[in-house]
């Protein structure tokens, strides 16, 4: 299972907040992404159609 | 009219001086002709005052004429080994199927004739089988619809294995390269040696085809420590395998043609690498207008951050580690957000770099 954590970041000049996404990819290395892209990508997951 | 000996007009031009199919008559001189014998399949004519007929058939290097990007395998923007997990990116712009343990990897010792770099899948378990695949945008694919293609690639690899080419083709819009293809042609066991052997294979693209895709890889399986080395993949108009060439022409065009996918800011000559000067909105945080260097297909929606990357702060006495995620981006830039990091002071300029990190970087994708 991946190693996820949510963070908020607020935008001081909108004042809106939004939650982003930090899936550790190794010790040294992350990626952030806004949660809405999160759970699109947890959304499209599919096994491989791949020719022989 | 005045005729020649054997009948025909003088002045006249023989039939006899041509002796072969595509063979053309050209001037070695004022009123005087000569043969050009026909060139090799897929080579181009060209004026060569050097030569007697001042003309030259030559292999064709036209840059452009590859629809596959980083054919050679010269940009690996995201290291040169230990791709072990299939579904991956390894080499620019090629995604890899593992079935089985194995590893794609940056090979140095094996490589063809004209690169400094080929693409080596190696089995690390029984039956092994894979490859690696490039779907190509459909901006692109649509100029191969209708058309005759050729696709060519230098393999070599354990003696007596045997490699497949695939293409496949999709109705869909930009589909990624494990998106949903229809199998266009296998060419079926190509048995490889431990030197680089030219296989090609041709098709015609469906006049409704959107994307298009390549694979190279394994036809039957590889026993562990064996593998396969791939060089100079290209995929051209016509049922003619040409001379390799790169999509961007040049290195630095397929370098840009690359990061038209991926970006990856190098890791530094030393530890305390820059990425930009930004603005401190807090204390505990900051932003950075982070251009690319070359627009990117889409916006790219996250970051990749390794290493660690922090703000220098307010005194000029410390770097303090943050954390970097994207506020929002465009094809051209995105605007990025460093958080969890301190001792900053609200509107003042802060110096976004690595922190003692020799890993330090960041990446953005815009891969299908």
């Amino acid at each position: 299972m991946e190693n996820v954590k949510f963070i908020e970041i607020k935008n001081t000049l909108t004042g809106e907040t939004q939650t982003h996404a930090i899936v550790t990819l190794s010790p040294d290395s992350y990626e952030s992404m806004p949660k809405a892209e999160y759970d699109r990508r947890q959304a499209e997951q599919s096994t491989p159609n791949l020719a022989p | 009219m005045a005729l020649n000996r054997n009948g025909s007009p003088q002045g006249s031009v023989s039939k006899r001086t041509v002796t072969a199919k595509g063979d053309i008559i050209a001037a070695t001189a004022n009123s005087t002709v000569a043969s050009l014998p026909v060139g090799a399949d897929g080579t181009t004519l060209v004026a060569d005052s050097s030569a007697a007929t001042g003309l030259r058939y030559q292999a064709n290097f036209a840059a452009g004429k590859n629809a596959i990007i980083n054919g050679g395998f010269d940009i690996w923007q995201r290291g040169t080994s230990g791709f072990t997990t299939t579904d991956t990116y390894t080499a620019d712009r090629w995604k890899v199927y593992l079935g089985g343990a194995g590893t794609v990897s940056q090979d140095t010792s094996l490589v063809a004739t004209g690169s400094q770099y080929a693409a080596r899948i190696t089995s690390n378990s029984a039956g092994f089988v894979g490859g690696v695949y490039q779907s190509i945008e459909t901006s692109n694919a649509l100029l191969l619809a209708g058309k005759t293609v050729t696709v060519s690639v230098l393999i070599a690899g354990t003696v007596g294995k045997t490699a497949n080419i695939n293409i496949a083709t999709s109705t869909s819009t930009d589909v990624a390269p494990f998106g949903s293809w229809t199998a266009l042609l296998d060419s079926g066991p190509l048995t490889v040696s431990g030197s680089f052997t030219k296989f090609s294979a041709t098709a015609t693209i469906p006049s409704s085809a959107k994307s298009v895709r390549i694979g190279i890889g394994t036809s039957g399986s590889l026993a562990s420590t064996e593998f396969l080395t791939f060089d100079q993949v290209q995929l051209e108009i016509g049922s003619v395998a040409t001379p390799f060439s790169r999509a961007g022409g040049t290195l630095q065009g397929e370098l840009a043609a690359c990061q038209r996918y991926y970006y990856s800011t190098a890791t530094g000559s030393d530890n305390y690498s820059y990425f930009g000067i930004g603005q401190a909105i807090s204390s505990s945080a900051a932003k950075l207008a982070f251009p690319f260097p070359v627009r990117m297909r889409i916006s790219p929606t996250s970051v990749v951050q390794t290493g660690n990357i922090g703000c220098l702060n307010s005194g000029n006495t410390a770097i303090n580690n943050g954390t970097v995620t994207v506020e929002w981006s465009s094809n051209n830039l995105a605007s990025l957000n460093i958080t969890s990091t301190s001792g900053l002071t609200a509107g003042n300029a802060t110096v976004v770099e690595g922190n003692n990190s020799a890993t330090a970087s960041l990446s953005f994708s815009a891969e299908l």
